[in-house]
Formats: structure tokens, sequence, C-alpha cells
């Protein structure tokens, strides 16, 4: 019954008719526009052109201030850093750019050394700051502001462990240690150390500056029972000692 | 192959020569107008859905690129629009401006009625009109396409801008819509 039906939609006899006066009209009329039309066209075109130039402009302009720009603004304050004989001395003996951040033309940079920091058990001890230069002998991070505009440090000072942790995270932090039913008893028993990851230091804004903090808020731990060494991390968010693992046998 | 290439560079002429763009309306002017008799069965709105049309083609024909469509199946495609256009705002046609211009110059009492009284003596053609005309637009556009028009799968898929599948399946379909509506 299908093909009945294709058989006759194929053998209909179709009307042709042709209106030769409509044609005529019809392209008069078209031809008539064309001059008109091609100008409407051209006129788009040109403003297509014009819009898709602005907005080229506008997105390199874009790309150049939010990533070129700041990308430079770091490689220079880098650049302004290292031309300080103190911080080139300390960046040839290993220490790191942990973080650098722009603000107001002026750089925020924090330098921290290659080995992690140890936080003395008996915080008092920390040595105090001195006014001048770079006192420790690269045991600590130190925290440089350079004018951009001048391209000259402005100060730097050095992140002694009690600025970066709080005597309450540390309480906190031996808390953590102390009730970790997980760790075994014979290592809680060893002697336990208390390090900041270098690598962890970062700069968050705090008001019109920048300061160091850890970031993730994570210490490090190691427990030693002479001569096997195990190393953790206290996890300061989720108050616990995670991954522990033997470090030296 | 050569009258596709030939016909590519008339469509580029004619974005900026009229006289390239007359002989591409010579060259179309009947197929599209048999095509819109066909699928409305009335001469004076064929006039002028095929007015539309090629209004439409002139405003755009610097945009069209022939790049996935041919420039047949672009028209075709214009007019099959065009003619779901009067099938949707229930057979009235939304004109341009310009186009009443050109209509308030016709001569509907003349040639037009005797033309459509010529139509209206094609009853086998009529009453399969009206069949078809019962079914969804979309059957009737592949019918009037394949059957009607002659037209190859692959270029109802361009002028409808369906996939291969789509096409076949909406044909097969229609046919069958179309049995019932002859039991």
């Amino acid at each position: 019954m299908e093909e009945k039906i294709e058989e006759i939609l194929r053998k209909v006899k179709i009307p042709s008719f042709e209106d030769s006066n409509h044609k005529r009209r019809l392209k008069a009329f078209l031809l008539e526009k064309y001059p008109l039309e091609e100008e409407r066209y051209k006129r788009i075109f040109l403003w297509k052109r014009r819009i898709f130039a602005l907005s080229s402009l506008i997105a390199v302009f874009l790309l150049s201030f939010y990533l070129l720009f700041p990308q430079y603004n770091i490689a220079l304050a880098k650049r302004v850093a290292q031309k300080d004989p103190e911080i080139k001395q300390l960046v040839s003996q290993g220490a790191n750019f942990n973080d650098v951040r722009i603000a107001d033309h002026k750089a925020f940079l924090v330098i921290s050394p290659p080995e992690e920091i140890i936080i003395p058990s008996q915080l008092p001890e920390i040595p105090v700051k001195t006014e001048g230069g770079i006192i420790n002998e690269k045991k600590f991070p130190v925290l440089v502001e350079i004018d951009l505009k001048k391209k000259k440090v402005l100060a730097k000072e050095e992140v002694f462990p009690q600025d970066i942790v709080s005597q309450d995270d540390l309480r906190i932090a031996r808390k953590i240690i102390e009730e970790n039913k997980e760790i075994p008893v014979s290592l809680q028993r060893g002697e336990v150390r208390i390090n900041i990851p270098a690598s962890q230091i970062k700069l968050e804004k705090k008001g019109n500056k920048f300061e160091p903090v850890i970031y993730p808020r994570k210490l490090e731990v190691f427990y030693q029972i002479p001569p096997a060494q195990w190393r953790g991390e206290i996890d300061l968010e989720n108050k616990k000692v995670v991954n522990i693992r033997l470090i030296n046998k | 192959m050569k009258d596709l290439e030939e016909e590519k560079q008339l469509v580029e002429r004619a974005k900026s020569d009229p006289e390239a763009f007359s002989i591409l309306y010579e060259r179309y002017y009947s197929p599209i107008f048999s095509y819109i008799l066909k699928r409305t069965a009335n001469i004076e709105t064929a006039e002028d859905i095929t007015s539309i049309v090629f209004l439409k083609v002139l405003k755009n024909i610097w945009r069209f690129q022939w790049e996935g469509i041919s420039f047949s199946s672009w028209i075709y495609r214009i007019a099959t629009n065009e003619i779901a256009n009067f099938y949707r705002k229930k057979k009235k046609i939304i004109f341009l401006e310009e186009i009443k211009e050109l209509r308030s110059n016709s001569d509907p009492l003349g040639e037009i009625l005797r033309a459509q009284e010529e139509l209206e003596r094609n009853e086998e053609f009529l009453d399969l009109h009206r069949k078809i005309s019962q079914l969804p637009v979309k059957y009737q556009e592949v019918i009037y396409l394949r059957y009607f028009e002659n037209k190859k799968i692959k270029e109802i898929c361009e002028i409808l801008g369906k996939r291969e599948g789509t096409v076949k399946s909406l044909l097969h379909r229609a046919i069958k819509k179309l049995r019932k509506l002859f039991n």
C-alpha cells in the first residue's frame, strides 16, 4: 500500500504556471533594491569590522591587564628583590620565592629557606627581631616589600616562627599529638618535634599589608626514636595527625 | 560538478554585480515559484511568498557562504521556512513593507484569476494537496521536496537542516500517515 502511495505521488500531474508579469515586476523591484541593499550590507560589514576591532582591542587590554600585567609585575618584583645583596645571597643558597602579591604599585614577597623551619619547643628562646638587616642564617623566611614604581626594596624583615604559628596553634598542635590514638604509644614516648613546612608559607592580606601564614594549615611533626624517624602532618583544620610514615630506619 | 563550480562563482559575483544576481534570479524564479505553488495551491499566495523569498535572498546574499549548503538548497530553505511561516500564521502573509508596494502594482483580476481557475481544474492534484495538507508541516515538507521537487535525500537534509536518518524516518512516517488518509 505504501508503494502505491509513492506511485500516486510520483505520477500525479502537477500544474505548471508562471505569471510572467509577476516575474518581470519582481525582478525590476529587486534590481532597483540591489544598490541599497549592497550599501546597507557594506555599512553593516563596516560596523561589524569596527566592533570586531574594538572587541579585540578590549580583549587584548583585559588579557594584558589581568593576565600579563600581574605576571610582568611579579617578574619585576623578583628582579628588584634580587638586586638586594642579602636577598641575592639567600636565593643563591637555595631560598625560594614562596608567594608574591601585588597591591597599589607595591609588591610583597615571602622568601623561605629550602629546609623546613624548626619551631623550638621552648618558644621564648626564639630569637627576637633586631633592627636592620637579616639576622638569621638562612633559618627563617624573609618578608620583602618592594616599590614597583621606584623599583626598589622598601623593607625586608625576618619572619619568625611565632609570626606564622601562634602560641594557640602550637598548643592545639601539641594536644592533637597527645590525643591521637592512632599513633603508637612507643612513638609518643620518643622525641617529638614540630616544624613549619617552608613551602607552605604564603601571604595573606590583612588590612593594607600582607602577612605570612601557613597554607594549607598543616604543620610537620617528627617522631624520633633514634635512629628511626617518622614524619607526619598535623592538620590544624581537622585537628588530626595524618600521613605518618617512616623516613629513617 | 562543473555546474556547481560555475554557480559558486556566479553567487560570488552576485555579491557585487547586479547582472549576476539577475542571472541567479532567472535560474531560480520558476522552480521556487512552482515549489511554493504546489505547497500552497494558490497563485496569489505563491506569488507573494515568492516575492518575500527573493527579497530575503537579496538581503542576505552577502552573508551567504558556500559551506555545507549549496545556493540551491539555501534558497529552497528560505522558501520552506516562508511556507512554514505562512501556515503557522494561519495562512496569513506577514508582508514586508517593500513587498506591499510590489503587490499593489499587481493585477489580481486579470492573469491571476484566470490562472487560479486553470489550477483548480487539476482535480487530481488538488485532491492530493488537500490530503497532504492535513499532515503536520514537517511531513508536508519532506513529501513535496522528495516527490514533487525530486530532491535527493542529501539535498533535503541540506534544505531542512536535518540528518539523513531523520529525513528518511520523516518520509517513512509521512507516507504511512498519508496512506491512512487514503484509506
